[in-house]
């Protein structure tokens, strides 16, 4: 509001525009009946507090409400003139005292208050009294704003009704007023908290703020272009904060987000440090183009894929790296991260138009807060290791398997002829009393890591400046990896001119990581190492044999990978009017992974041939500038609210491979770090690609009365990756809401405190190909010359018709809002249909030159399915808090069209009516005479692999149903919270067959194989061609995961004071503590063949001053 | 309103950014999202504009031929490999040493052939790279010398394609554009047809392409009128337009500054032989693609691919008077020391000396398409003359021959023995004199039907292209 009034013949208004005064009128009238309208319904709760604004209203009405509110009595002299007084009032919350002695002001009119019981008369000033009001007393006032649950409120804010000048509180929660009025009156807030005026005379060193109830109109939903608030947002938007990240000791942001978010389901790639996280946001709708939602940091996109596969077509990649590939979204800091907000349905991602169909998560770094000084350090030490190791067979038990087999097969196992047949040196050769416990070995070992942040913070009203750093050290628990390090710096700058027109931020996040792992991750292959071998020579060597590669030799090879990145942003806004704000927006971001991987002659076995030492090394880097220039015209007119914008973005994206090279013959393994110590190189490539895009969007948002909502989005994009007849498509949604609680017929239901239907539909597209030239047709150097000269030839076909794969979105849900906003309740159904499927190799008769190329194909994907949050504020006191979450996801994804003209090709892929990406194999009937057998579906006779043959598709391989469940309890200065995840899900399940050298799964001592150590035996055929292929290795791998457990306290204020200490803070945290689940693997999520997720558990120490 | 006169800047500033939203609004915008190629790559549209890059573009097209298959493997070359060993095996030179079942062998090749589609694919990718070319060049603004040798090359290329698919398929699709709306569901055209196109192609090569070997520095890899010449001669015995046949075989043969004979039987695959008129150069590999499928992998071991005794035994061999023992049989075949027999023309199959060129046009076929030319005309005194060339190169007496058909008989072996395991003539010899059910289903046996002097279309064509029809006695 920007008027400010002081009571009766004093009456006094600041205008902006004092030329339009009807309008400003017409405008205090419509404050007036919203704010009144809302007030009646806090009232009608009966808050003891006095809440009233209005202006020109009567003493007589002021007494009315004060009497409504607090069950007051007003008694009166005679002179009943004193009722036609008019007064303004802005109070909020203030005690009948107070309310009095402002609203009263300046109308000659005295009270007393007896008990209830108020006595009004007029006012017979004193001599001095009269003085005293002609000289208005000023004076310096210092005091403390704290919350009624002891935390010293930073960066409050105070506005003085008189003066309209705001304050904000310091570091410790003080105020600093000077030259005031006593009779001034101040309005304090602070997010989170009740809004509470006093009179500066009232104030005696301390105020206290009621904790609030946040209200749905102060909860802002960042949906990228615009913001809007949570009571009148139309679309699908969760938001998740820097509390719920911090959290965890995780070091990709994203990873913290698991469980959190319904809709969204993350799966981590490994628990090797920097893998990739699968996210997929809705299901999958896509055969062969990107299935990641669009990262957003800071205004500025963020691609997800690991860097040195962003260049798309003809990369080079090094080869099996330890953690899968590096995600770049592990070394941002999520210490850095303010919120991230995901974007679902189509009203929240349309405005990201090609590229919005796979949901949208928008990250927002840390700024600092206006008028808030502060520094603050983290400092926490971290213990990590594997949750799980798998039961393998006692050495004895493996050995008489293995005896039992030859047995079976009657041969005689031999130890002399490694490469004839019966060659059994588990049994003949090593020793027959060792044991090595290889698993524990090489993945049991406990990661430590360090974690130090440290954040500046400085704010003055208009300006602030925050500065952070952090470095993250951390162990691997692979056997010889060295580990993985990160410095970050993230710094943002915001001012804004003296009349808040001119606003402008910059924002700067550099980050830093170094990643050593052991050549690949072993946990794949460590089961096939009988647990008699000893892994080392009588010399401390390693212990090469022909059977198996010695995991000693993978852990001396070397794969590093270092990171860099770079996000820059800068923007502006500017109020040209006081309806039209204009916006712009500059964003750079570039990310680096320079890689190396490094086999030293003495990791290579020498058995075969005479080791050579080898090495790869390769850079990728992706550049991304972003522009962006934004219009926003607001109007409000007596219940209508309009809100109109229109801008336009720029973006250019390069992806670039400078070099990839191969390289043998190195005289020294210690010269292994550069190519230029290379004999030989053996291979070159160079990689370059662009990406660009254009595009313009348009806004109209209208609401009536804030209870009917409507938001019409439309954005026409233009990007590189098509023809040039097809670069330009357009895209749009449109969203609505009802806010039925404000409808009269609703207001009788007192438990029911808000209740939203809100609904969309639009269309998004996905233009993730990584092809950016399937338009055209290239020519590409031969790789082979002619007769000495190097040749050109035609690489690509071109396709100019090829364009956006696009999805129609649909979604309804309802927010409902319980007994005063206690339970919060919202249930919403989606069906997204996607279809002209970019087919990155869609088949082409041979005859046209090629036999694949790129092309939209009529499938139809659905993905539909049901989401749920939940949560409830389950005890508020003083004392105790307690926050419970629950959300659940439940998903269909079916493909509904295969086009005919390609069905026979996908025969074997996918069958309509079914989901994209399904476990399929034969029926398993069970054992005849240690025979594996199979059902022959198709009844020919014969079994054949494939849909087309004995195949069925018998469960789905996304999960059925995930979610999450978040409780947080805080007592006194303690803070408990909890985060579970769970998912109902099918996975492949470990097997091994009995006999074999090295099986040794614990599984093996039911398995109903006739052991062998032949693979030509019908048993071992059976487990090969049909068992592994059939529903028999499939298990439900669902689970139930304690994600999360962190205990917090609070050092009581008085402790740390006397060291000028704002806040000490001591937590132990543990990630990934306990998971219920009947699959039989290292891990449900990340299931067979990696290092699962870690288990960790860290203490720490956070100190603001 | 005062403190808003004050700030006038920003105004200015609101104004500027205004136009700027509007100038990424305006249409223009569309150049805004061009993007160049990768540093590695060339449009097609860059491509014609720049001599050096079009000539590596024709030199592409023989690199892909030649060096690079479809299967990523060297050694799997369509052209330099396949071309030859199927139809040997179809026909009756070569057999499997190591297969049971060769579906090649057999005559019993299934649609679904793993072997097949790779070649069907190569030759067509090869006809896209000389169209791409033909209508690229149409418009370039290059010189009009340089565009006219590339575009007859390029239609060479093309023809020498065609022939090889209407050889082993019958009626095949017929590509003369890159417009893959149109190209990907084209139906077979008649196999005449076919021919009438490799002809034109040929003869418009014929009248374009420089008369010497100077596009390749004077040694023999790349076509030229000679080799247009060549094909249009070999053309012309499956149209059996033999007047014509001879005509340009006595092009070639009255070349005598150009193209002899050389005397000794070992240096006619060599690099500088004279009697190449067009050979794929080989010095990226270091040995012929066809030496390395042929030749034993070391002394000891034995060949994949040996020699039929029915083969074998067509020599003629007399130790005792030399000129009835052909020269061919011990300086073009060899024996392992298991006693298999295999074909020696090109005697090196590693990296390293290479001395031969892979060829695929020679001056002694031009003498035996001439005689046989000669032959149908009922020219038999030249046409024996010219049998009797290549006899005596061998060192076998003249041809006993006198009347027309034996003289047909006597020229199809010598074709036979002059040309075995050389890109598929023998197959398409039995096929175009209408000899194969004679010749083969006595050697093959009940195996053998008529209908499969046509290699089946592979399932994954018939997949792609529903207007594709299946080959008789192949549904």
């Amino acid at each position: 509001m920007n008027f400010y009034t002081k009571v009766g013949g004093a009456f006094k208004m600041h205008f902006k525009h004092p030329l339009n005064k009807k309008r400003l009128i017409m405008r205090i009238n419509l404050t007036f009946i919203i704010v009144f309208a809302f007030l009646s319904q806090i009232c009608a709760n009966g808050f003891s507090q006095i809440t009233i604004k209005g202006s020109n209203i009567s003493v007589r009405e002021l007494i009315r409400k004060i009497e409504q509110q607090s069950g007051y009595v007003f008694l009166m002299y005679d002179d009943t003139d004193l009722l036609k007084y008019k007064v303004s009032v802005a109070l909020n919350n203030a005690s009948v005292k107070d309310a009095l002695t402002v609203s009263l002001k300046g109308t000659g009119i005295t009270f007393s208050i007896i008990e209830k019981n108020v006595l009004l008369k007029k006012e017979q000033l004193t001599i001095l009294g009269k003085i005293t009001s002609i000289l208005a007393l000023k004076k310096d006032v210092h005091f403390k704003v704290i919350g009624e649950d002891g935390q010293n409120l930073i960066g409050a804010s105070l506005k003085v009704a008189s003066t309209s000048v705001v304050y904000l509180s310091d570091n410790r929660g003080m105020f600093h007023l000077k030259n005031i009025e006593e009779s001034d009156i101040v309005e304090i807030s602070f997010v989170g908290y009740e809004k509470a005026s006093f009179v500066i005379s009232n104030i005696n060193g301390l105020i206290t703020l009621k904790k609030g109830t946040t209200r749905l109109e102060e909860v802002v939903i960042n949906k990228g272009y615009y913001t809007t608030s949570q009571k009148l947002n139309t679309g699908s938007a969760v938001q998740v904060t820097a509390k719920d990240l911090e959290r965890q000791p995780l070091t990709n942001p994203i990873t913290s987000l698991q469980g959190l978010v319904p809709g969204m389901y993350i799966k981590q790639g490994s628990g090797v440090a920097g893998s990739a996280n699968s996210v997929k946001i809705r299901g999958t709708s896509s055969i062969s183009s990107g299935t990641a939602p669009l990262y957003i940091i800071d205004g500025v996109p963020f691609l997800s894929a690991p860097v040195d596969r962003q260049i798309g077509a003809g990369v080079t990649i090094l080869g099996p790296q330890a953690n899968g590939s590096t995600d770049p979204m592990s070394i941002i800091n999520p210490a850095d991260i303010e919120s991230i907000t995901i974007l679902k349905d189509a009203d929240a991602t349309a405005i990201y138009g090609s590229r919005g169909s796979n949901g949208v998560v928008l990250i927002t770094t840390k700024k600092a807060k206006a008028g808030v000084s502060s520094f603050k350090v983290n400092v926490q030490k971290g213990y990590g290791q594997v949750v799980n190791q798998l039961e393998l067979l006692p050495v004895s038990e493996y050995l008489a398997l293995r005896r039992k087999a030859y047995a079976n097969d009657n041969i005689t196992p031999q130890g002399t002829n490694p490469t004839g047949a019966g060659y059994a040196p588990d049994l003949l050769v090593y020793d027959q009393g060792s044991y090595t416990d290889i698993q524990d070995l090489l993945i049991g070992n406990t990661s430590k890591s360090t974690d130090l942040t440290t954040s500046l913070s400085v704010g003055t009203v208009k300006s602030s400046v925050l500065v952070s750093g952090s470095y993250h050290d951390e162990k691997s628990v692979l056997f010889g990896g060295q580990g993985y390090k990160r410095g970050t710096v993230n710094m943002s700058a915001s001012t804004s001119s003296a009349d808040d027109r001119l606003k402008l931020g910059v924002a700067a996040n550099l980050s830093f990581g170094q990643n050593n792992m052991p050549g690949s991750d072993f946990t794949s292959n460590l089961y096939s190492i009988p647990q008699n071998f000893s892994l080392y020579d009588a010399n401390g060597g390693i212990n090469w044999v022909r059977n198996f590669v010695n995991p000693i030799s993978i852990s001396r090879q070397k794969f590093k990978v270092g990171n860099k990145n770079m996000n820059f942003n800068a923007n502006l806004s500017y109020r040209i009017i006081e309806e039209l704000t204009f916006r712009a927006n500059v964003g750079y971001n570039r990310v680096e992974q320079k890689q190396s991987v490094q086999a030293g002659a003495s990791t290579i076995s020498p058995l075969s041939t005479p080791p050579v030492s080898s090495a790869n090394y390769s850079t990728a880097n992706t550049e991304a500038i972003i522009t962006e220039a934004q219009f926003d015209y607001l109007k409000k007119l007596n219940n209508h609210a309009i809100t109109l914008s229109t801008g336009g973005t720029w973006q250019g994206t390069r992806f670039e491979i400078p070099y990839f090279i191969a390289t043998s013959g190195f005289s020294s393994e210690l010269l292994m770090e550069s190519f230029a110590n290379a004999g030989n190189i053996l291979a070159t490539r160079a990689l370059n690609s662009e990406y660009k895009s254009i595009s313009f969007f348009g806004r109209a948002n209208y609401n009536y009365k804030e209870k009917y909502v409507i938001n019409a989005l439309w954005r026409r994009d233009g990007s590189s990756r098509f023809g040039p007849e097809k670069r330009f498509g357009n895209f749009g949604s449109v969203g609505a809401a009802w806010i039925f609680s404000d409808e009269d017929f609703f207001k009788n239901l007192p438990f029911l405190s808000f209740a939203k239907l809100r609904g969309s539909f639009g269309v998004t597209g996905n233009d993730q190909t990584t092809n950016n030239y399937g338009y055209s047709d290239t020519f590409t150097v031969t790789p082979s010359a002619y007769g000495g000269i190097p040749g050109f030839y035609p690489t690509r076909i071109a396709n100019p018709a090829f364009k956006w794969e696009s999805s129609r979105k649909f979604e309804l849900a309802l927010e409902l809002r319980f007994l005063n906003d206690r339970i919060s309740f919202i249930p919403a159904f989606y069906r997204s249909r996607s279809d002209n499927m970019i087919i990155s190799n869609a088949p082409l008769a041979g005859q046209s030159g090629f036999t694949s190329y790129i092309d939209n194909l009529d499938f139809l994907v659905q993905n539909q399915g049901f989401e749920l949050d939940l949560s409830v504020k389950a005890i508020r006191t003083k004392e105790v808090q307690w926050d419970l979450g629950f959300n659940m996801t439940q998903i269909r994804n079916k493909v509904l069209n295969i086009p005919a003209e390609v069905a026979t090709s996908y025969a074997n892929t996918y069958v309509a009516g079914q989901p994209l990406s399904t476990n399929q194999g034969y029926h398993f009937t069970g054992f005849v005479n240690g025979v594996a057998q199979v059902e022959d579906r198709n009844g020919d006779g014969v079994i054949t692999a494939g849909l087309t043959g004995d195949y069925y598709i018998h469960s789905q391989r996304d999960p059925v149903y995930y979610g999450g469940f978040t409780s947080g309890l805080a007592y006194k200065r303690l803070r408990l919270d909890i985060l579970l995840n769970f998912a109902k899900q099918y996975a492949y399940t470990p097997i091994a067959y009995p006999g074999i050298f090295g099986a040794q799964l614990g599984g093996l001592r039911e398995s109903q194989f006739t052991p062998s150590t032949v693979t030509t035996t019908p048993s071992y055929v059976s487990y090969a061609t049909s068992y592994t292929s059939s529903d028999a290795v499939i298990a439900d791998a669902s689970f139930l995961r304690v994600r999360n457990v962190s205990l917090a306290y609070t050092v009581p204020e008085q402790w740390v004071k006397a060291v000028k200490v704002n806040q000490v803070q001591f937590f132990i945290r543990g990630q990934n503590l306990f998971t219920f689940t009947k699959y039989k693997g290292l891990d449900p999520e990340t299931q067979t063949g990696v290092l699962p997720p870690l288990k960790i558990f860290t203490a720490g120490l956070s100190v603001s001053l | 309103m005062e403190s808003y006169k004050k700030n006038s800047g920003f105004k200015l500033l609101g104004c500027i950014a205004g136009i700027l939203t509007l100038a990424i609004l305006s249409p223009g915008c569309e150049k805004l999202i061009e993007i160049d190629t990768p540093s590695n790559q060339l449009e097609s549209r860059n491509v014609f504009t720049d001599s050096v890059t079009v000539q590596a573009t024709m030199t592409g097209i023989y690199a892909v031929m030649y060096n690079t298959s479809n299967t990523g493997s060297v050694i799997a070359s369509t052209f330099g490999t396949y071309l030859t060993t199927f139809q040997a095996r179809s026909a009756d030179e070569l057999i499997a040493t190591g297969l049971v079942d060769d579906e090649y062998v057999n005559n019993n090749v299934l649609p679904g052939n793993s072997l097949l589609n790779p070649a069907w694919n190569a030759l067509y990718q090869t006809i896209y790279s000389t169209n791409v070319l033909i209508k690229g060049l149409e418009t370039s603004p290059l010189s009009p010398t340089l565009k006219k040798q590339l575009t007859a090359e390029s239609k060479f290329i093309r023809a020498y394609c065609n022939y090889h698919l209407v050889n082993l398929w019958g009626s095949v699709p017929l590509i003369t554009q890159t417009n893959v709306d149109i190209t990907n569901l084209q139906g077979q055209a008649p196999a005449d047809q076919v021919y009438a196109h490799i002809i034109q192609d040929l003869k418009d090569a014929q009248a374009d392409l420089a008369a010497d070997y100077s596009w390749s520095a004077n040694i023999r890899t790349r076509a030229n009128r000679w080799a247009a010449t060549a094909m249009l001669a070999k053309v012309y015995l499956h149209t059996k337009e033999w007047a014509l046949a001879e005509q340009e075989a006595s092009k070639i043969i009255a070349n005598t500054s150009l193209f002899t004979l050389p005397a000794s039987l070992t240096n006619v695959f060599l690099k500088g032989s004279s009697e190449t008129i067009w050979a794929f150069n080989t010095n990226y590999s270091g040995y012929t693609y066809l030496g390395r499928a042929l030749l034993p992998g070391s002394a000891t071991s034995d060949p994949g691919l040996a020699l039929t005794p029915s083969l074998i035994n067509a020599f003629e061999r007399d130790p005792i008077r030399p000129d009835y023992e052909d020269d061919r049989f011990s300086a073009w075949t060899k024996t392992a020391p298991s006693g298999i027999r295999y074909g020696y023309k090109y005697i090196s199959n590693v990296a390293g000396a290479n001395t031969e060129f892979a060829v695929v046009l020679r001056l002694g076929e031009q003498f035996l398409i001439r005689a046989e030319a000669r032959i149908q005309q009922n020219n038999l005194t030249d046409g024996a003359a010219d049998i009797n060339v290549i006899r005596r190169r061998a060192g076998l007496h003249d041809t006993f021959a006198t009347t027309q058909t034996a003289l047909i008989t006597a020229v199809e072996q010598e074709r036979r023995l002059e040309l075995f395991l050389e890109n598929g003539t023998r197959w398409y010899d039995l096929k175009r004199t209408g000899r194969a059910d004679a010749v083969l289903a006595a050697l093959k046996g009940a195996g053998w039907q008529s209908t499969d002097v046509l290699y089946p279309i592979p399932t994954q064509q018939i997949i792609a292209n529903p207007n594709l029809k299946q080959n008789p006695g192949y549904n």
